[in-house]
C-alpha cells in the first residue's frame, strides 16, 4: 500500500505533459530535419530514443530519497563545475566552440547538466536562507551562478550562460529574496553585460550589432553575420496564420535556415504551422512551466518547493531565449529548446530537472513545520 | 494567499505577458510584416532563366541567307575555381600570399617567409627552374604555419588552405590517404602542434611514414611532378588558345595589349591584385562612413559603436579584408575566347574537366552574317541588350522605343532627331498652298495593320530589353525583331541554398523565330557596292581616286512597286573596324539635293504657268544678278528661253539661270508643291523611321535657312516668310538648301519616269506570309507636261547633256546629276534615274557626298550608276538583267 500511497504522489500529469511536448518536437523534428535533402533524417528517432531513456532515467531518479539528494547536492555540483572546468582541455571542438565530451559515438554537453545541477544546489541553499540578507540570498548564489557561467561563456556557449541568470533569479524570488536586491542584481547584471560586451569574440560583437539594426541590414550583413537572424525572419514571418504545413516550409526544406532542429526548431514551428501554431506551442510550453510553478505553489516543503520553481524557470527561460532569439526579439545565440530542439544532452538535462521536480512531490515531506526547521 | 503563492503567481503573471509579447510578436512578423517577408523569401528562392530562342534568318528576295543563327562556343574561365585547385596556380598564389603577408602585416611573426622563392614574385610565365626551387621553399617553411599563432584568423585560414593544397599530391605516397587527403590534412595540423619548427615536407614525409630526409626529397618530387603536369597541360590549352588572348589591365594606358594563356594569367594575377587593393580601400572608407552614421542616431547604438572600438577584430581589418578580396572572393567569370572550334579546344576542355579546373564551355547561339565580307547591308547589328545597357542610360532607351532610333546611335543623333521631331510640314495637295496646321504636322502611314504592328513591335521590344535577351540593336535586326526573335523560353524555380534547382515551378519551351525575306536582291547589293566603290577608286578628271573614307550611298528601287533591290553604302567600315553604329542611318541621311531637284522644279512651273512663262525670263549670260551683290552663276551659256521644247534643253543643261527665275516666280508655296508632289518628305515617316533610320528633313524650306538678304540683321516686325526674297527663292529654285534622301529622290524620280509614287518597301515575306506589295499612288501628272521633262532628263545622258561624260547613256537611261555646294570647298554629287527610259523597271539614285570642289554629279555619281548598270549588263548577270528589266510585271515580283 505504501508503494501505491507513493505512485500517487507522482507527477503524472507533468510527466504526460512532457512526453507529449517531446512528442510535439519529434514532430516537427521530424520535419526539420528530414525534409530537406542535406538534412538528417535519424535525428527524429534518436531523439525519441533519448526521451525514452532520459525518462526512465528520470522516473528513478525523481524516486531517490531526500536525505541522499540532499547529501549529492554539492558533490553534484563540483562535479558538474569540474567538467565544465576540464572542457578546454578534454572536450572537443566542434564548429569553432569546445562544449562536448566525446564519449565513445555520444557527445555530451556538461552546461546542459550544469543547469540541474544548479537548481539543485540553488535550492538546497535556499532551503534554510528564506529570509537573509543580501549577501546570503544574493550575493553568494550568484557568485555559485557566476564562475561557471564564465567558464560555460567561454566555450563559447553564450546562449546557456546566459540562461542560468533567470533560473537564479526565480529561484531566490521563490526564495524569499527582497524585490529591491532582485532588482538591484538584475541592473548590476544589465550593466555586466554592458561591461562584459569588449571581451566577446568578434561574431557575437557582429551579432548584436546586426540584431540591433536587423531592419536595415546592409548585403554583406545578410549574408555574414545577420544570415541566421533574417533567415529566422523570413522562416516566422513567411508563415501567415497557418503556415505551410508540416514538411512545406520553404525555408526549412531548401536548407536556408541554419540550425533549424536545434537553435532554429521554433521558426521551422512558425513558419509550417504559422501565427496559431507557433502561439499554441507557446503556450503549450507555457503550461508546463507554469504547471510546475502551480505545483511549486501548493507544496508545503521548502526544498521541493525551490525545486519545483527551479524547474519551471528553467523551462520558461528556455522559452523565451530559444523563441526570442527566432523571433528577433534577443540577439542570436544558441539554445535549444528542451523537448523539442534536437539534442541528447539537452533532453536529459531537461528530464533530470523534471526528476528534481517529480521529486519534490513525489518524496515531499508531509509536514507542516515552518520550513526552517526542514 | 501566503507569500510564496503570491511570489509564484506573480512569476506565472509574468510568464504569460511574456508569452503574450512572444505571440504578439509572431503576429507582426508573420502577419503585419508577412507581406514584406514573404517577398524577400521569394526573391531568395524563386529563381528564372529564360532559354533564348534561335532567331530567324533574314534572306533575300531570292532566299539567300543574309543573316542567321548558329551554334557558338566560348572559352569561359572562373580564376577563383583555378586557382584553389590547380596544382601549379597553387604554388603561385600560395607564394603571392606569403609575399603580400609579409609585406602587409604590422606585426608579422618570425616564421613568415618572404616567398617560396628569391627575387620576384612566381609567375605562370617562369622557367621550370624556378617552380623546383619554389618547391623547394615550399618543404622548406615551418610547420608552424599551419597554425593559428600570431596570425589573424581569416589569415591564418587562408594560409592554412593554400598550404595543404600544396601538399594534397603528397596524399598518394601512403595508402592510408590514398583518396582520403582530407585525412593527411588533419594529421598535419595535429603534428604540426607537436612539432612547429619541422619544415613542412619532412612533417609530411613522416606522417606518410617515410624517413625524414629521403621522405622529404619523395614528397618534393610528388609535388613537382603534379606542378609539372598541371603546367603541362595548361601549355596544351594555351597552344590552341594562340598568342592574341586579350589581357586584362585596370590601368587604361595598358589596355589593348594581348599574350598567351600564360601572360594571361599573370595579368589577371596582378589586375586582381590592384583591384583588390582598390576595394579594400573602398571598404573600409565606407566602413568608416557607416560607422559614422551609425554613432550618430539613437544613443544605445552609439553605446554600441563606441563599445565595439575597442575590438579591432570586430570586422575584418585591412589585411585581412585584401587577403579575403585577393585570395578568397571574385567569383566572376571571364570569358577567354569567343567562337571557338567544337575540336580541339572545346573537346579538350569539356573532355577532361579535372585538369582544367575554372575552364568551362560555355555554348551559346552567335549571329552569322555569311556576306558581310562584301560590305554593308541594312540588316546589322544584334546585341544583347542587358540591364547594363538600362543602367548606362536609361532615359536614353525610353527613347529608342518611342523613336525607333538604334541604341548604337549616339546622343548626338537623338539630339537631332529631338529637334526635327514635330516640325514636319503638311503636305500640300495640288493646287493648295501651305498652310501650317499642327494636327497634320506629321505624315502617317495610315494603314492599321502597320500601326498595330509598330505598337505590337515597340510593347514586345521593350519587354525584351527588360528581360534582357538577345535583342537587334539596330537596321533589319531591330525593326524586325519582333518575328525574327521568336519567343523565349521561361524557366522558374525554386532553389535551395546551394542554388541547386530543387523544384521546377514554371517551363515554357522557347519557340524559334520566324525567317525574314527582303526585298533586297543580294546580287544587286553586291553590284551597287562594287559599283561605288569603282567609281570611288577610279581617277578622274585627272584628280586622284576619292579615297577609302569617302562617303556615298546608292538606292535602287523597282520603279513599279517601290521594293528596294539595293541599299548600298561607302564606307562600310570606319575606323579599321566594321562601323558598330547604324552606318545606314548615316548615309540615308538626307543631304543638299542641287540640280535633281529641278525636273521637279520644271515640271511645276511648266505645268502651273506655261510655256510662255518663260518668255519674259532674263536670258542666261553665265549668270544672273539680283539687286545687291548676290549672284548664281551657271555652267554655260544658254541664251533665250523660248518655247515648251526649250525645257528640255535647259533641264539637259541644268541652266541655273533658268531655274533660278522658276523657284522666285513659284514661290515658296510653289516650290513646296513641286517637291510634296513627289513625295521627297514622304519616305521618311512611312520607311526609314521604322528601320531605326532618321527620316528627311523637317520641311521642304527649311526655315533656318531664312536669312536677312546680304547679311544684315532681320529687321524689326517682319516675319520669316518675308524674308525670303528673291536670292532664296532662286537658290531653291537651282535644289540649294533643300535637302532629301537617296532613297526619297529614286523614288520621286520612279514617280516621273512612271506617273505613279510607289511606296518603298523592304520586307517581302514573314514566315510563310507574303506580303503584297503597296499600289503606287496615282500623282494624275500632265502628260503634256511630264513628256517635255522626261524628255529632258533623257538628253540630260545624251551627247551634250550634263551626264554625258560618264557614258551612261548608252544604257538607256533617263536621269538627272546634281552638283550641291554645301561648303565653299565641298560638293555633294548626284546623279538620280530611271532604266529604260521608256518603260522604266528601275530607279536610281546615287550620290558622293562632301566631295571636293570641281567634282561633279556627272562624274562619280554617274559613274557609280553607269558601272552598275554595266556590270548588270554583263552576260555572267543576264539572269539579273532579265529578272530586274525585262520581265513583266508578275515576273519581276
Amino acid at each position: 500500500m505504501r508503494f501505491f500511497d507513493r505512485l500517487a504522489g507522482f507527477p503524472l500529469l507533468i510527466w504526460v505533459y512532457a512526453l507529449m511536448l517531446c512528442g510535439l518536437g519529434a514532430v516537427f523534428l521530424d520535419s526539420a530535419s528530414g525534409a530537406s535533402v542535406d538534412g538528417d533524417p535519424g535525428q527524429a528517432v534518436r531523439q525519441v530514443q533519448a526521451v525514452l531513456l532520459s525518462a526512465l532515467l528520470a522516473a528513478v531518479l525523481a524516486g531517490i530519497r531526500r536525505r541522499k539528494l540532499l547529501q549529492a547536492a554539492w558533490p553534484l555540483y563540483f562535479a558538474a563545475c569540474l567538467a565544465l572546468a576540464s572542457l578546454p582541455f578534454l572536450g572537443v571542438t566542434l564548429n569553432g566552440a569546445r562544449r562536448w565530451f566525446r564519449l565513445g559515438g555520444l557527445t555530451l554537453q556538461p552546461a546542459e547538466f550544469f543547469k540541474p545541477a544548479l537548481i539543485l544546489v540553488l535550492a538546497h541553499w535556499y532551503r534554510l536562507r528564506s529570509e537573509g540578507g543580501f549577501r546570503s540570498t544574493v550575493l553568494l548564489p550568484l557568485l555559485f551562478t557566476v564562475l561557471p557561467a564564465a567558464s560555460i561563456a567561454r566555450q563559447p556557449d553564450l546562449g546557456s550562460a546566459l540562461s542560468l541568470f533567470p533560473i537564479l533569479l526565480v529561484m531566490a524570488w521563490a526564495a524569499g529574496a527582497r524585490a529591491r536586491h532582485l532588482l538591484l542584481l538584475l541592473g548590476a547584471g544589465i550593466l555586466a553585460l554592458l561591461a562584459f560586451y569588449p571581451f566577446l569574440h568578434s561574431y557575437q560583437k557582429e551579432r548584436i550589432l546586426v540584431w540591433l539594426h536587423q531592419g536595415a541590414m546592409t548585403r554583406e550583413e545578410l549574408k555574414g553575420a545577420g544570415y541566421h537572424l533574417y533567415q529566422s525572419l523570413i522562416a516566422v514571418g513567411g508563415g501567415g496564420w497557418f503556415g505551410a504545413g508540416l514538411r512545406q516550409g520553404p525555408q526549412n526544406v531548401l536548407d536556408y535556415l541554419p540550425y533549424r532542429s536545434t537553435d532554429f526548431l521554433f521558426s521551422v514551428v512558425a513558419e509550417e504551422t504559422g501565427i496559431l501554431g507557433a502561439s499554441a506551442v507557446v503556450f503549450l510550453y507555457l503550461g508546463l512551466g507554469v504547471l510546475l510553478c502551480a505545483r511549486a505553489a501548493r507544496l508545503g516543503d521548502r526544498f521541493g518547493r525551490l525545486l519545483s520553481a527551479g524547474a519551471g524557470g528553467y523551462f520558461l527561460t528556455h522559452l523565451f531565449l530559444h523563441a526570442g532569439v527566432c523571433t528577433g526579439l534577443l540577439p542570436p545565440t544558441g539554445l535549444p529548446l528542451p523537448f523539442l530542439s534536437y539534442g541528447r544532452s539537452s533532453v536529459a538535462g531537461a528530464w533530470l530537472v523534471l526528476a528534481l521536480a517529480g521529486h519534490a512531490t513525489w518524496r515531499r515531506v508531509r509536514t507542516v513545520a515552518p520550513d526552517r526547521h526542514l | 494567499m501566503s507569500e510564496v503563492s503570491r511570489r509564484i503567481r506573480l512569476l506565472v503573471l509574468l510568464a504569460f505577458f511574456g508569452a503574450g509579447i512572444l505571440c504578439f510578436r509572431v503576429f507582426w512578423l508573420a502577419a503585419v510584416e508577412g507581406p514584406l517577408w514573404r517577398n524577400r523569401r521569394a526573391a531568395a528562392l524563386y529563381g528564372a532563366t529564360r532559354p533564348a530562342a534561335a532567331r530567324g534568318a533574314i534572306l533575300d528576295a531570292r532566299g539567300r541567307v543574309l543573316a542567321r543563327d548558329a551554334p557558338s562556343y566560348g572559352l569561359a574561365f572562373q580564376f577563383r575555381a583555378f586557382r584553389r585547385a590547380h596544382p601549379f596556380a597553387l604554388l603561385v598564389q600560395c607564394d603571392h600570399l606569403l609575399r603580400l603577408l609579409h609585406r602587409e602585416l604590422p606585426a608579422r611573426p618570425e616564421s613568415l617567409p618572404e616567398g617560396l622563392v628569391e627575387g620576384d614574385p612566381l609567375a605562370f610565365t617562369d622557367p621550370p627552374s624556378r617552380l623546383r626551387r619554389a618547391i623547394s621553399g615550399l618543404g622548406a617553411l615551418p610547420a608552424v604555419l599551419l597554425r593559428r599563432k600570431g596570425l589573424p584568423r581569416s589569415l591564418a585560414a587562408t594560409l592554412r588552405f593554400y598550404l595543404h593544397a600544396c601538399f594534397r599530391p603528397a596524399a598518394g605516397l601512403r595508402r592510408e590517404f590514398a583518396g582520403r587527403e582530407g585525412l593527411l590534412l588533419l594529421r598535419m595540423d595535429l603534428r604540426a602542434r607537436e612539432r612547429p619548427e619541422l619544415p613542412l615536407a619532412s612533417l609530411v614525409a613522416e606522417l606518410c611514414g617515410l624517413p625524414p630526409t629521403e621522405g622529404a626529397t619523395r614528397v618534393l618530387e610528388r609535388i613537382e611532378a603534379s606542378v609539372r603536369s598541371s603546367r603541362k597541360r595548361l601549355e596544351e590549352l594555351a597552344e590552341l588558345c594562340g598568342p592574341s588572348l586579350p589581357l586584362p589591365f585596370s590601368r587604361r594606358e595598358e589596355a589593348g595589349r594581348r599574350g598567351n594563356l600564360f601572360a594571361y594569367l599573370d595579368a589577371l594575377d596582378r589586375f586582381l591584385d590592384r583591384r583588390a587593393r582598390t576595394l579594400t580601400q573602398r571598404r573600409i572608407r565606407r566602413r568608416e562612413e557607416e560607422a559614422r552614421l551609425r554613432r550618430g542616431r539613437v544613443w544605445w547604438k552609439r553605446l554600441a559603436a563606441w563599445l565595439s572600438k575597442s575590438e579591432t577584430g570586430l570586422r575584418l581589418g585591412p589585411v585581412e579584408t585584401l587577403v579575403a578580396q585577393r585570395f578568397r572572393l571574385d567569383r566572376g567569370e571571364r570569358i577567354l575566347l569567343r567562337d571557338v572550334p567544337l575540336d580541339p579546344i572545346v573537346t579538350l576542355v569539356a573532355g577532361r574537366k579535372e585538369d582544367y579546373p575554372g575552364f568551362r564551355v560555355r555554348e551559346s547561339l552567335r549571329r552569322e552574317y555569311p556576306r558581310k565580307a562584301r560590305g554593308g547591308y541594312p540588316y546589322r547589328w544584334i546585341g544583347l541588350v542587358g540591364q547594363r545597357n538600362l543602367q548606362r542610360n536609361p532615359k536614353k532607351t525610353g527613347r529608342e522605343s518611342s523613336s525607333g532610333q538604334g541604341p548604337g546611335e549616339g546622343p548626338q543623333g537623338e539630339n537631332r532627331e529631338e529637334d526635327r521631331s514635330g516640325a514636319a510640314p503638311p503636305l500640300p495637295g495640288p493646287g493648295e498652298d501651305l498652310d501650317v496646321d499642327p494636327a497634320k504636322s506629321r505624315l502617317h502611314f495610315t494603314d492599321p495593320e502597320w500601326l498595330a504592328w509598330k505598337e505590337e513591335a515597340r510593347r514586345r521590344l521593350e519587354a525584351v530589353r527588360r528581360e534582357g535577351l538577345r535583342s537587334g540593336l539596330s537596321g533589319l535586326e531591330k525593326t524586325c525583331d519582333l518575328w525574327l526573335s521568336g519567343l523565349s523560353g521561361y524557366r522558374r524555380y525554386l532553389r535551395d541554398r546551394s542554388g541547386r534547382v530543387r523544384h521546377l515551378v514554371e517551363e515554357r519551351q522557347a519557340f524559334p523565330g520566324v525567317d525574314v525575306a527582303l526585298t533586297l536582291d543580294a546580287d544587286l547589293q553586291d553590284l551597287a557596292l562594287e559599283a561605288l566603290r569603282g567609281a570611288r577608286d577610279h581617277p578622274r578628271n585627272g584628280r586622284p581616286p576619292l579615297g577609302e573614307d569617302a562617303r556615298a550611298a546608292m538606292a535602287v528601287l523597282d520603279a513599279r512597286n517601290g521594293a528596294v533591290l539595293a541599299m548600298a553604302w561607302l564606307p562600310e567600315r570606319v575606323g579599321g573596324r566594321l562601323d558598330r553604329r547604324n552606318t545606314a542611318a548615316e548615309i540615308w541621311h538626307y543631304a543638299v539635293l542641287g540640280s535633281t531637284f529641278k525636273p521637279l522644279v520644271a515640271y511645276e512651273f511648266l505645268r502651273r504657268f506655261g510655256p510662255e512663262a518663260w518668255n519674259d525670263f532674263e536670258p542666261c549670260g553665265g549668270s544672273i544678278r539680283f539687286p545687291g551683290e548676290s549672284r548664281i552663276r551657271c555652267d554655260g551659256v544658254h541664251g533665250r528661253f523660248a518655247g515648251r521644247e526649250d525645257l528640255a534643253r535647259v533641264l539637259s543643261k541644268s541652266c541655273n539661270v533658268f531655274f533660278a527665275q522658276c523657284g522666285r516666280r513659284l514661290g515658296l508655296s510653289g516650290l513646296s508643291l513641286a517637291a510634296g508632289r513627289f513625295g521627297l518628305w514622304e519616305v521618311g515617316e512611312a520607311f526609314l523611321e521604322p528601320f531605326g533610320w532618321r527620316r528627311d528633313p523637317a520641311g521642304p524650306i527649311p526655315l533656318r535657312k531664312a536669312r536677312p538678304p546680304h547679311g544684315r540683321a532681320k529687321p524689326a516686325g517682319t516675319s520669316f516668310g518675308a524674308l525670303y526674297d528673291r536670292v532664296s527663292l532662286a537658290r531653291r529654285g537651282i535644289g540649294y538648301g533643300l535637302e532629301a534622301s537617296p532613297l526619297s529622290l529614286a523614288r520621286a524620280y520612279a514617280g516621273l519616269g512612271t506617273g505613279g509614287l510607289p511606296d518603298p518597301h523592304l520586307l517581302r515575306r514573314i514566315g510563310r506570309e507574303v506580303l503584297p506589295d503597296p499600289e503606287p499612288r496615282d500623282l494624275h501628272l500632265d502628260p503634256e507636261v511630264l513628256a517635255v521633262v522626261r524628255r529632258g532628263l533623257e538628253e540630260t545622258v545624251a551627247r551634250g547633256g550634263t551626264a554625258n561624260r560618264s557614258g551612261v547613256g548608252r544604257f538607256g537611261l533617263a536621269g538627272k546629276t546634281g552638283t550641291a555646294e554645301v561648303s565653299r570647298r565641298r560638293n555633294n554629287a548626284w546623279f538620280t534615274g530611271y532604266v529604260p527610259a521608256g518603260s522604266p523597271r528601275l530607279a536610281l539614285s546615287a550620290v558622293f557626298f562632301q566631295v571636293p570642289h570641281g567634282i561633279h554629279g556627272g562624274d562619280h555619281a554617274a559613274e557609280a550608276v553607269a558601272r552598275f548598270l554595266e556590270a548588270l549588263s554583263n552576260p555572267r548577270n543576264e539572269a539579273l538583267w532579265r529578272r530586274y528589266l525585262e520581265a513583266s510585271d508578275e515576273e519581276g515580283r
